[in-house]
């Protein structure tokens, strides 16, 4: 028996690497610097480090796509888009924390290096090329997760959360857990192309698969037992209905910040994990899941748009309406095409733009202690902040899908691709379903221009940064809904491997 | 006589996993879990991982189970469960879910037209002189053969679970601060 | 022996395996102690744990061994992060209801 050292491809996943270092950098950081020295540096060595991250990975755009590490993980666009859009959620997400850290007393030597390890979770998901990898990303996600989710110091509700959060994170863990074993022991590998090549996927990127077996592409039992224990397991951390009961408490008992990291970030890399997993894996059982992902896809978006409806509180009014466009989302891998896969990465970085940006407002507005999340307290906002309120009501119109925003145009390439793919009825209930959710964004809307304010609110400090970055999701919700040409060719070109 | 072995250790692995979840008794329920553990490290001999095997008893039976033991007892609370209240409507739910489980993995077992085996082209890179399914001359289990394993194909996951760990770690410690105002 | 195969087939192993992870899945189900909860959990990690290392045999190769060694690292910091935050709530609500269940639900 020989040891040969795999090929040590270091560039590729170069982008993690820095995320590693940063982590460690706060974390020798704030020992050198101490408790007192303040959060602004902490915070800003993170922003440092993912722009540096997110610079490689820009650089390595024109890179050859290849697997590297033994076949682990692959280094192509679609890892490359994905990276980028987590590194941004990341940097929106510390300056979200920034204020927050100063108003909740956290404990900022933790808080940066977690959200670093998280995001290195998220791109190991979108970067696996094999199911360990997918389990690993997956599990290192959630594990920051539930001690971010935890993380304020003065308040009680959130260690609630996190238990709920970590209880029922675990239990959707063990099935996706079981569901890569069913696979593993139907086609002798866990390598996605692999599993893709032994039931007669055409080429790609495919590694050595060692030890595979010819399965055909006729499904077992075991092997269908497999798909739908994945789709359990990474539904969970999607949050799709019958899998969404922990996200609203979670999402509403979570630090504002971490909410919106949660529904912009988890829920992003939790698709690509899909979309890796179903189109390079399974491909040609698709008339085997698409029709069980399209009733999943049903009940989500009309559950998520129903509950939505009667909610008081704003942050779980947006984690509801974040598990319908987890609805929308699914469509787009339903459709099993090419164009689904673009019209998903699409999706996912217009949803970033209105979600972070909603958020970025649901921080201005909040005060130590208080974080004024009732959605009567956005009554009369625009007599007392118009920009603030103007800014508001784009989000709102972009979420319920009114054009001229990306909203729309996201809504029309998903169901699109899903009428493409024969999936005419899949449409039909997703655009209705659409058209339900445009009553309880449109009564932020209402409440902010037609309700008088109740009482008179104090200024607040001016939150220069998270208002910057409300400023820009509203210009980029805006300018991709007029001019979506130039995202939706790079999201063509990140998806060249779904045939 | 394997099978003799399997089919005992198996007996109790279910009996104690039962016993283990109807037990009210937080204490209990984690030495009937101790119980499984070991049970399942017999099986890992069975199956020719004596290594796991190894690792099992000292890892889960060993350091899980002595955490979980020692907050149960720091906490200082045998825990008898308060009486169901609310369960009272989701206890037949949750058994029906369970019962459905198990019969749809008995319908995907079946539902395999015996497992597949390796391609007679395909190599056997590690354990060459491993025979199919025979345990005893096979060398699967060997400390080396899944060192080597780890440390070349597994290597990115190898590295990747220590930041898992590391995260673990720094969360404990935030968790474990004393908080500033109630505490 | 007769009547007896001289091997144990991998198909016994997934049995016990899917049993043992049922098991663990009624636990989550039925308990409703945090601490109870995350013992099921464990369980059907173990359960999982077993199908890999029956499948590898079946294959005749380590990956499912290997596999299982992750498992068992993440099942560790799952269960030094889950502990922490028991002990935390605990803690925090000593003096108040132990047994408002509220908490102790998942």
């Amino acid at each position: 028996m020989t040891f040969a050292l795999p090929a040590l491809d270091w560039w590729a996943i170069a982008p993690m690497l820095v995320l590693v270092l940063t982590g460690c950098a706060t974390l020798v950081a704030e020992l050198v610097r101490g408790d007192d020295a303040g959060r602004a540096p902490l915070a800003w060595l993170t922003v440092a480090g993912a722009s540096v991250s997110g610079g490689i990975a820009l650089g390595q755009w024109d890179d050859p796509a290849r697997l590297a590490f033994s076949d682990m993980v692959s280094s192509d666009r679609f890892t490359l888009f994905f990276t980028v859009l987590f590194l941004v959620v990341t940097c929106v997400t510390v300056l979200f924390a920034f204020e927050q850290l100063r108003r909740e007393d956290f404990h900022p030597g933790e808080f940066y290096p977690l959200l670093a390890f998280s995001t290195i979770g998220m791109v190991l998901m979108a970067a696996a090329a094999d199911l360990v990898i997918t389990f690993i990303g997956v599990e290192l996600l959630s594990i920051c997760l539930y001690i971010l989710v935890g993380f304020s110091r003065r308040r009680r509700e959130p260690e609630e959360s996190a238990i709920k959060y970590l209880l029922l994170g675990s239990f959707a863990s063990a099935f996706l857990l079981y569901g890569i074993a069913l696979v593993y022991g139907s086609t002798g590998t866990t390598s996605l192309a692999c599993v893709g090549r032994a039931l007669g996927a055409p080429g790609g990127l495919v590694g050595a698969c060692e030890g595979a077996v010819a399965t055909g592409s006729v499904a077992t039992g075991m092997l269908l037992a497999g798909i739908g224990l994945l789709v359990v397991g990474l539904g969970f951390k999607a949050a799709l209905v019958p899998f969404h009961s922990w996200a609203p408490d979670v999402y509403e008992g979570a630090p504002t910040a971490i909410t919106a990291f949660m529904s912009v970030g988890v829920k992003a890399a939790a698709f690509a994990a899909l979309l890796r997993v179903f189109l390079v894996a399974f491909p040609t059982l698709a008339p085997d899941w698409s029709v069980l992902l399209a009733v999943v896809a049903t009940v989500t978006m009309v559950t998520g748009n129903t509950v939505a409806l009667f909610q008081r509180n704003i942050k779980r009014m947006l984690g509801y309406s974040s598990i319908a466009h987890a609805g929308y989302l699914l469509v787009a891998i339903v459709a099993a095409s090419h164009a689904g896969a673009a019209s998903l990465l699409f999706y996912a970085v217009g949803y970033a733009a209105m979600n972070l940006g909603a958020f970025a407002i649901v921080v201005v507005l909040g005060r130590a202690g208080e974080e004024r999340v009732a959605i009567s307290d956005y009554a009369g906002l625009s007599q007392r902040q118009p920009l603030l309120a103007a800014l508001m009501a784009t989000f709102m119109f972009a979420l319920a899908g009114v054009p001229p925003t990306v909203g729309f145009v996201g809504k029309f390439y998903v169901f699109s691709a899903a009428v493409d793919a024969g999936y005419v009825w899949l449409a039909l209930a997703g655009l209705a379903s659409s058209v339900a959710s445009a009553y309880y964004y449109l009564r932020v809307v209402y409440q902010m221009y037609m309700v008088d304010p109740k009482e008179v609110v104090a200024s607040h400090s001016p939150h220069r940064w998270v208002s910057l970055v409300a400023t820009v999701a509203g210009f980029a919700v805006i300018a991709l809904g007029v001019f979506p040409g130039g995202i939706i060719g790079v999201a063509t070109a990140s998806t060249s491997f779904v045939r | 006589m394997e099978f003799l072995i399997f089919s005992a250790v198996a007996a109790i692995a279910i009996a104690a996993g039962l016993l283990m979840v109807l037990q009210r008794n937080a204490m209990y329920s984690a030495l009937f879990l101790v119980v499984v553990f070991f049970c399942l490290a017999v099986i890992y001999i069975l199956l020719g991982a004596y290594f796991l095997a190894v690792v099992q008893v000292a890892v889960y039976a060993g350091a899980i189970m002595v955490l979980m033991l020692f907050v149960i007892m720091l906490l200082n609370v045998a825990w008898p469960e308060p009486d169901d209240r609310v369960l009272g409507l989701l206890r037949p739910l949750g058994a029906t879910a369970a019962v459905t489980f198990a019969m749809l993995m008995a319908w995907a077992l079946a539902g395999t037209p015996g497992l597949p085996s390796p391609l007679p082209g395909t190599s056997l890179p590690v354990g060459a002189a491993m025979t199919l399914g025979r345990v005893g001359e096979a060398q699967a289990g060997h400390v080396q053969e899944v060192a080597v394993t780890l440390f070349s194909k597994y290597l990115l996951p190898f590295e990747l679970v220590s930041i898992l760990l590391l995260a673990a770690i720094l969360g404990a410690s935030v968790l474990a601060r004393k908080r500033p105002d109630h505490a | 022996m007769p009547g007896f195969p001289e091997v144990v087939p991998t198909e016994a192993y997934l049995g016990l395996s899917a049993v043992l992870f049922g098991i663990g899945a009624l636990g989550v189900v039925l308990r409703k102690s945090a601490l109870t909860m995350f013992m099921s959990i464990e369980l059907m990690l173990n359960a999982v744990n077993l199908s890999l290392v029956a499948f590898g045999r079946q294959f005749g190769r380590l990956d499912g061994q290997v596999i299982v060694f992750f498992v068992m690292a993440v099942a560790a910091a799952e269960v030094a992060v889950g502990l922490a935050i028991i002990v935390d709530i605990y803690r925090s609500r000593r003096s108040v209801d132990i047994d408002d269940a509220s908490w102790l639900r998942g």
